[in-house]
């Protein structure tokens, strides 16, 4: 605590707000939320100052807190009972009754898939997509397939099953699946 | 016993997540084999796995998100918070709409 003279929340704010903003809004999706995380966020490393030693870089270690924050979110949010009947509904828009695709899948651009990253554009659809599923559906999502966490971890932090689990990350799928196709895939043309 | 299109897409998702029984594997491969829509999903389900593993490996593509950045409102809230933090003061209510 002693050398909070050489610590300037100010620059941190200028230097990392913008970038610890698209990292939480691209996860929580809701603008208000990931700009109350990344207050969070600082003040969290402000109290924790001292413990930073320098061994990541500034960016990196705000990010881990970050991270943290995050998780916490979805823990609050996550309301399984309210959320099951929404998620179920997913697949009657996909499926008809014999089970057989409403809307088969459509044949792709044969491009690069990591191409898809560099367009500035991508994201305002992805976000779009990410924001048209429930929310629960969209925590186990973004730590699946966002941050990269395993099945145990997810199960064990938002307190589900595995079989729950799969059920969910599976309409997510289906979900943004179809959703990049109409807003992203379907028009580009190769 | 044949596995419906719904069933399918199923077992390819499981098939992300925990390597697949024997007999899963089986009806799988055998529907893939036959169906070309269901082909087409599990090859776009690998493509979107693929983004996206990309995507967390690499912070420049965080970066690129240039579309979105912190408003001047939530800026100036975070910044009180913070100078508040270090003078002993508690902030007033950060929410307060008359101050802003």
């Amino acid at each position: 605590m002693t050398d909070r003279t050489d610590v300037d929340p100010s620059r941190w704010l200028d230097a990392y707000g913008d970038f610890l903003y698209r990292y939480a809004l691209v996860r929580v999706r809701d603008p208000r939320v990931a700009e109350d995380l990344v207050q969070e966020t600082l003040l969290a490393a402000l109290e924790g100052w001292h413990r930073f030693e320098g061994r990541s870089s500034e960016r990196t270690w705000l990010v881990g807190i970050l991270k943290h924050k995050i998780v916490d979110y979805f823990r609050r949010q996550a309301n399984p009972v309210e959320q099951a009947s929404g998620e179920a509904a997913i697949e009657r828009e996909v499926f008809n009754r014999w089970g057989r695709w409403k809307h088969p899948p459509m044949q792709w651009p044969a491009l690069d898939p990591l191409q898809v990253l560099e367009r500035e554009e991508f994201y305002t659809v992805l976000m779009q997509c990410l924001r048209a599923i429930p929310e629960r559906m969209a925590a186990v999502f973004v730590l699946r397939e966002l941050e990269g966490w395993s099945t145990e971890a997810i199960c064990k932090r938002l307190e589900i099953t595995p079989t729950n689990l799969w059920v969910i990350i599976h309409r997510a799928r289906l979900r943004l699946r179809k959703c990049l196709e109409q807003l992203w895939f379907q028009r580009e043309a190769p | 016993m044949m596995l419906s299109c719904r069933k399918a897409a199923e077992l390819i998702s499981l098939s992300q997540e925990r390597p697949l029984r024997f007999w899963e594997q089986i009806r799988l491969r055998v529907h893939l084999w036959m169906c070309a829509y269901c082909t087409r999903y599990y090859q776009q389900i690998r493509t979107m796995r693929r983004i996206f593993a990309q995507f967390r490996s690499n912070e420049t593509y965080t970066e690129r998100m240039t579309v979105w950045r912190l408003s001047q409102d939530a800026r100036v809230r975070i910044l009180r918070q913070l100078t508040a933090y270090g003078s002993d003061t508690p902030a007033a209510n950060d929410r307060d709409p008359s101050t802003e």
